[in-house]
């Protein structure tokens, strides 16, 4: 029997990924790598557009722009006021807030920073790169607060290593327990003002070491391979990094993904909620809006990646309402948005040193590596502190041209210019880095009275404040950095006080989790959703805590071990 | 690159318009719908009803070509605020001292947070304006259900003043403090209608 064939189109089924990883930043870029160097295919999806490393603005001269650096008048109150750190030639890296609403409680603002670009947050980020050790892991053993997390400094510290290496961190091997070593390139060297603020901290007792940041000083043949060479200390990091020297996911874990052959970047393409198959309840795709002409979409893969920052992987769980998952992807436990953290800062020291003022300025400013005093209190019975818990760090730096505003002098005419020269090689700064604990009261929603984005997708009301003990500790900081400050010999000028609103330091962590226990956390050690296997949320949402150190290099880390478990479930056939 | 577009975006002719942006400017929000339409919208009056902030109004939409369109009587319903990073400075001319729904600040030597509590301020105001015509305005979008993101920054005295006034209102709303709130929306609707 000859068996006709129909003349009616079958219709293709849609392609299915082995993984969708929703965000191209820190984490996004790194399982981009991890899952495409495994094999894997892949679909990147991001919600902001591409902007080329050669068109960044990193060689821009704020001289050579009619709003000097500055921007046109009133653009940042009127079009991107949360973007505290977006710059004239950077501002393109960041959301417009006039697009992008959340909400807070009345009197308490959070300024939540975002990027909304490929590349996310890594096109401009600090780069100051800090393990966390098991004081941080393993807090409440130590201390007794809140929870423990559910893995080990030994746990972590070979993806520490392999992200050290392939990120390339430049820094120097301190020996200090709790801030453990890493996989270094050389460190940038100290300026003279560094050098006598280190020995005013060494005299109180407290280490003062090299910062340690994921600047090239020694690429490797990889890192020349993807197209990245040293830093050539121009000081225009946030601006862009066109000779990728700066650690961003364009130029490291994207291009490395984009080697495989096997990844598929889509920008524009703000992913909606995750759609889940009604009979298994595990996530089949996700439901996207482009972002330019607001069509909809959706995709199809085997697991999906959330890696879009911490507040946004938790919005995006939260709208992912199902009749499986009522309360969104990861909600049973009801900790899900809860236990918001940010590092605070704000409590800042100012000064300068007499030996160095009136020397001739020096080409020293455009190093972005500085001095770090790494936590001294409540390691163990001898610091222990009576009035608070955790710890804290100072961000230091000094030299010529760092910090040395003309503002704070009167005058005007030759006389004020040969004051403003005469100090311009003489400042020094220190600032806190510093804990915040995790509590179940300041939490994320979505807004409870429909809020919603320019694309009508609703948007998060934000619950957060500092406590009393982050307050004793910021008036413990304040004296100890003055302190510092006087045995280093520097002349204290001015002091800031105030604790920065949450957010600001833009170390937003926590809100989805992870724990030992599905009924106390929304992911499993291995940033798998407890509640939808075959979802990995893999970027600051699954902290537990925020130590005191900036957390990028932990949340690559934690995600290239995700990703290994990931592909080892795979091949059991668990997912 | 798959793009499998939905049934539903290929069959809706005319677009939801979910948020138009506009800057506190004296008593209007002013802003723009693209392409190219000029947006503002007159605020005339306030009132608390059913224990939520509600604003009235004039909306007008001014197209490229300089026609204009109007809807008089257009309803704004407070769905949520943002805090500024900044703060809201109590008009010079108000003397009266009314209980405030902000936590007291702590009177201890340890540093507070920048911005918070009765140092804090208002930095947008998300409105639910009640539903308009888009065919009637001018525009090429569905405003059944249009959000105005109302963003509230320094640019003249009375925005100052009505800033100060929807801070201590939504606070004292917010924490369904109605009574608290009630005088701050009676010298809210009284620089309203001028």
């Amino acid at each position: 029997m000859q068996v006709k064939k129909s003349a009616q189109k079958v219709p293709k089924a849609p392609k299915v990924y082995d993984a969708i990883i929703i965000g191209s930043g820190a984490s996004g870029g790194m399982a981009a790598k991890e899952l495409t160097e495994k094999g894997m295919t892949v679909l990147v999806l991001e919600a902001g557009p591409l902007i080329k490393p050669e068109n960044f603005a990193m060689n821009a001269s704020s001289y050579d722009s009619m709003y000097r650096g500055f921007g046109p008048v009133n653009w940042k109150p009127h079009e991107q006021w949360m973007q505290d750190t977006a710059g004239e030639f950077s501002r393109d890296f960041y959301i417009k807030d006039t697009e992008h609403p959340y909400t807070t409680e009345a009197g308490k603002p959070f300024q939540w920073v975002r990027a909304r670009v490929v590349g996310g947050k890594t096109l401009h980020w600090g780069r100051l790169s800090w393990r966390f050790s098991d004081l941080d892991f393993k807090a409440k053993s130590f201390d007794g607060w809140d929870e423990d997390w559910p893995i080990s400094y030994k746990e972590i510290e070979p993806y520490y290593d392999k992200v050290e290496e392939f990120v390339g961190v430049s820094g120097n091997r301190d020996g200090l327990w709790y801030q453990p070593d890493g996989k270094y390139q050389p460190p940038m060297k100290f300026t003279c003002g560094e050098q006598m603020l280190k020995k005013g901290a060494n005299k109180t007792g407290r280490a003062a070491i090299v910062s340690r940041v994921a600047m090239l000083t020694n690429a490797t043949p990889l890192q020349r391979k993807l197209g990245r060479g040293n830093c050539h200390f121009c000081g225009s990091c946030g601006n862009g990094c066109t000779v990728g020297a700066m650690f961003n996911s364009l130029s490291a874990t994207l291009a490395a993904a984009a080697l495989t052959g096997k990844m598929t970047l889509r920008p524009n393409s703000i992913v909606s909620h995750l759609v889940t198959d009604t009979n298994t309840g595990k996530a089949k795709g996700v439901a996207v809006i482009d972002r330019v002409t607001h069509q909809t979409a959706e995709f199809f893969g085997k697991v999906i990646i959330v890696a879009g920052s911490t507040l946004e992987s938790t919005r995006l769980l939260l709208n992912s309402k199902s009749r499986q998952h009522p309360q969104g992807i990861g909600g049973s436990s009801g900790v899900l948005g809860h236990y918001l953290v940010d590092h605070f800062g704000g409590i800042t020291v100012r000064g300068a040193f007499h030996q160095l003022a009136g020397r001739d300025p020096i080409n020293e400013d455009g190093k972005s590596s500085g001095l770090f005093v790494p936590r001294f209190r409540n390691l163990d019975k001898n610091s222990k502190m009576p009035n608070f818990l955790r710890g804290y760090g100072f961000e230091c730096s000094a030299g010529t041209g760092r910090g040395a505003g003309a503002g704070r002098f009167e005058g005007f005419g030759s006389e004020f210019k040969k004051t403003v020269r005469h100090w311009y090689t003489s400042p020094v700064s220190m600032t806190t880095r510093a804990h915040m604990l995790s509590r179940f009261e300041n939490f994320v929603e979505l807004d409870p009275h429909g809020t919603v984005d320019a694309w009508g997708v609703p948007v998060l009301k934000i619950h957060i404040q500092h406590s009393d003990n982050e307050r004793a500790m910021a008036k413990d900081a304040l004296e100890c950095a003055q302190e510092i400050m006087k045995e280093a010999g520097a002349e204290t000028i001015s002091v800031s006080n105030q604790m920065t609103v949450p957010g600001r330091i833009i170390h937003e962590l926590g809100t989805a989790r992870m724990g030992s226990d599905a009924k106390k956390s929304v992911l499993n050690s291995f940033n798998q959703v407890w509640d939808c296997p075959n979802v990995f949320v893999t970027d600051g949402a699954a902290f537990v805590g925020a130590a005191n150190q900036n957390p990028t290099i932990t949340l690559m880390a934690l995600t290239m071990r995700a990703c290994d478990y990931l592909r080892d479930e795979m091949k059991r056939g668990n997912l | 690159m798959i793009f499998t577009q939905k049934k539903t975006a290929a069959t809706r002719t005319v677009r939801k318009l979910h948020s138009i942006h506009a800057l506190l400017n004296g008593r209007s929000f002013v802003g723009k719908i693209e392409p190219g339409h000029e947006f503002v919208y007159a605020l005339q009056s306030a009132a608390v009803v059913n224990g939520k902030l509600e604003l009235t109004g004039k909306v007008s939409v001014k197209a490229a070509s300089g026609k204009t369109a109007a809807a008089e009587n257009v309803k704004a319903t407070l769905r949520g605020v943002q805090g500024a990073i900044g703060a809201a400075q109590k008009p010079a001319n108000f003397k009266l001292v009314l209980p405030s729904a902000f936590a007291a600040d702590a009177q201890d030597d340890k540093p507070l947070t920048e911005f918070t509590d009765s140092r804090s301020g208002l930095g947008v105001i998300y409105l639910a304006l009640s539903a308009l015509d888009g065919k009637t305005l001018g525009v090429p979008f569905d405003l059944s259900a249009v959000q105005l993101n109302g963003r509230i920054t320094a640019v003249d005295q009375i925005a100052r003043d009505l800033q100060w006034f929807l801070n201590q209102a939504a606070a004292a709303l917010e924490s369904n403090q109605v009574s608290v709130a009630e005088p701050y929306v009676s010298e809210l609707d009284r620089v309203l209608r001028g």
